[in-house]
């Protein structure tokens, strides 16, 4: 008898600005990624009438953050409020998956969540992101634990992350991200780091410099990329999506 | 159903889905002509979709133009959809009315993607949540002989008929220099005991897009953009009770590049200390880092002085010099300020005009302002308010029920374009001249008046007798 393994939803963070990414990426996951049960959309309420999101997914309308580079690691913070699976997959709106990916083999290794970080100095140990989960969580944290998403986080880790704000900053986590800035700010290094620090052993940690953690998934920019300027890079369905004006 | 297509079995329309049955030759090509003759003697309007209850227009859905045919002239086409679709239905022992047609065009490049015809939502109209059948008539032809457009699974011209069909509903229009593809469709829904008329109660329903909404590629084609879109979808628009604030730095910038770098100190500095605000705000942001000295840049600005009893004065939206023709930008930021106003509470919104302004007053009167009592006298001007309830404004103004992303994209029809040009120019150009300290020659007196320095009472004070009495009455010594 084989036991059922864990629900798996996958939560996006989008924008207005951020539609055709969104667009790309939401066709990409219909197209490659299974293993997974909804796929959820979360978006600011002022970006909800200047933009359409794809049939066929879980919308989430969110309040509107005064600096909503800030407002979407808090989104991000709160994702176990949006579902009640057991692991949440965080995508961005310009990661693209380009091949087959199960989720239920990608996700786990030997019966435990695969959890990235790296090992390497390519962020300097004096970033302000690289250094957010010992600012944090008060503890020495030696790896860089604010390589870019995918990132698949148990439920647990999010409450447990709200909590210790206001625990040890006695504010809230929205308050705490305010002060510290988004320089200084790395809501995935912090969820990583709950990991790290308290319950290392529950995970199967992997360095990015040995092995890219997503093969299957391409992380664009979409600050400084559009689809179409990188159509070239991605598989003929997704290409002709990418290149439409 | 169409010319020359191979007729009779049902066909699956792909897993799970619903069956598709071909009829060949519902109508004789001379019928389907005269059709598309009617059709094309109409200009026809942009094809809605149907979304939470409303119909709306959207380009990334459907694109194509929808014709009104009039009942008696379409009577061939409903007529053969109501033998088809009576065919199709027998022995199931319900009756059954026709909701339809439509009749569409497809120009090259246009389509109608995959979509289904009937709806769960209950706030849908019944008729489209007992749709069992739909029924599309092809008014084309598959071979370019029978002096038909020519129509191959979605395809239109030469290039299609080569083999570039096309599935899932999708109606997709190669090039071919024929005239497009021209169709009808109609859903038939359960209704027992409902039959109207010998063609079954159908009505000759060809919904109109939602007002003030349209396809892009009506006004300009399907590849050209306004110069302002690429900006427009980046910006940031929002409201602000603390523009001073949060956007300092911004508004410094801002003022200086318009050419009314005194105004923050000379204005919004104490204004801010002593009055409440509103500010509607549109800012480009630098792709990175995202904060930071530089991090944001205004491009627009829209301003209102709140009273705590329910009325504001408008200060008219102030654009960069680059963003003077930006009408889709000034019309998404009067929209947000007036429906913020409306969830403060605010039932009057007032514009001050030259007694002599025709302009001004004009425009405005026609957006649902009134000249009110209110008034303030410069030593050399006298500017009386116009005043209007910011609901009915945003109604007058087209801008009601209009998504954001279409106003900032000017996805609207051309006479409401116009509106809104013809409002923001005559505001802008209207309060000019006081910028430049000229207030004889300027049609618009600005909201940016301090209530806390106004007689007492402030602008709503004692009105004297006779007068309503939420008219304020503002006299500048002169």
């Amino acid at each position: 008898m084989t036991s059922r393994p864990p629900s798996v939803d996958i939560v996006i963070r989008s924008y207005h600005r951020d539609e055709r990414w969104l667009a790309l990426a939401l066709r990409s996951v219909e197209l490659f990624v299974t293993g997974h049960r909804d796929v959820i959309v979360v978006i600011p309420r002022t970006s909800s009438t200047r933009m359409d999101v794809p049939a066929g997914v879980r919308l989430h309308i969110c309040p509107d953050a005064d600096d909503d580079y800030l407002g979407q690691q808090l989104t991000k913070l709160h994702a176990d409020l949006l579902t009640d699976a057991a692991l949440i997959l965080h995508l961005d709106s310009d990661q693209v998956f380009t091949r087959r990916c199960d989720l239920r083999e990608r996700l786990w290794e030997n019966g435990r969540p695969r959890m990235a970080f790296s090992s390497g100095d390519r962020r300097s140990p004096r970033d302000g992101w690289r250094r957010s989960p010992s600012e944090f969580f008060g503890r020495a944290v030696h790896h860089d634990l604010a390589v870019p998403l995918p990132l698949a986080v148990p439920r647990h880790v999010y409450a447990a992350v709200r909590d210790h704000s206001l625990r040890a900053h006695g504010v809230p986590i929205e308050e705490y991200a305010r002060r510290a800035g988004p320089a200084a700010f790395s809501e995935a290094a912090l969820l990583r780091g709950h990991a790290y620090l308290f319950e290392p052993e529950r995970y199967a940690w992997q360095d990015t410099r040995d092995a890219d953690p997503f093969p299957e998934c391409l992380t664009f920019w979409s600050r400084a990329e559009t689809p179409a300027s990188v159509a070239h890079r991605l598989p003929g369905p997704l290409a002709a999506l990418a290149a439409r004006p | 159903m169409r010319q020359g297509q191979r007729a009779g079995e049902w066909v699956p329309g792909g897993a799970g889905e619903p069956f598709v049955r071909v009829v060949e030759g519902a109508l004789s090509r001379e019928e389907c002509r005269r059709v598309v003759d009617l059709m094309a003697g109409v200009a026809g309007q942009a094809g809605p979709v149907l979304r939470k209850s409303a119909d709306v227009v959207d380009v990334r859905m459907r694109h194509c133009r929808e014709h009104m045919v009039g009942a008696q002239e379409g009577r061939v086409v409903v007529a053969a959809m109501v033998r088809v679709a009576s065919e199709v239905h027998a022995g199931v022992g319900e009756e059954i009315r026709l909701d339809g047609p439509k009749f569409c065009s497809y120009s090259p490049g246009e389509y109608f993607r995959a979509h289904r015809d009937r709806s769960a939502d209950p706030h849908d109209p019944p008729a489209v949540r007992a749709r069992r059948l739909t029924v599309v008539c092809v008014l084309n032809d598959t071979e370019p002989d029978g002096g038909l457009p020519v129509f191959d699974g979605g395809g239109v011209g030469s290039a299609c008929a080569a083999g570039r069909r096309c599935g899932g509903g999708q109606g997709r229009a190669a090039g071919g220099g024929v005239a497009g593809c021209f169709r009808c469709r109609a859903s038939a829904r359960g209704a027992a005991g409902q039959i109207g008329d010998q063609i079954l109660g159908h009505r000759l329903d060809l919904r109109p897009g939602r007002a003030g909404r349209v396809n892009r590629a009506d006004k300009k084609g399907p590849a050209m953009r306004n110069l302002h879109d690429d900006v427009n979808e980046r910006l940031e628009v929002r409201v602000t009770d603390d523009v001073l604030g949060a956007y300092r730095p911004e508004l410094a910038g801002f003022l200086g590049a318009c050419g009314l770098g005194r105004l923050l100190e000379e204005v919004f500095v104490p204004l801010a200390g002593t009055a409440r605000t509103r500010t509607a705000v549109a800012y480009e942001e630098r792709p990175w880092p995202p904060a930071g000295v530089g991090a944001r840049a205004l491009r627009g600005l829209g301003l209102a002085v709140v009273s705590e009893d329910g009325q504001a004065l408008l200060t008219p939206v102030i654009l960069t010099p680059q963003h003077r023709t930006n009408i889709g930008l000034s019309a998404a930021l009067l929209k947000i300020l007036l429906e913020d106003l409306g969830t403060q509470d605010i039932d009057w919104v007032a514009v001050f005009v030259n007694q002599r302004s025709q302009l001004v007053a004009g425009e405005l009167a026609s957006v649902g302002f009134e000249p009110r009592e209110a008034r303030v006298v410069t030593g050399q001007a006298e500017f009386t308010a116009y005043a209007g309830r910011p609901a009915d404004v945003l109604e007058r103004l087209g801008l009601g029920g209009v998504r954001l992303g279409d106003v900032l994209a000017l996805n609207l029809e051309r006479p409401l374009v116009t509106k809104l040009a013809a409002l923001q120019f005559a505001l802008a150009e209207g309060v000019k001249n006081y910028w430049a300290d000229d207030p004889q020659w300027a049609e618009v007196f600005p909201g940016l008046i301090d209530w806390a320095a106004l007689p007492p009472g402030g602008i709503t004070g004692t009105p004297g007798p006779g007068v309503d009495p939420i008219d304020p009455v503002i006299v500048i010594p002169r």
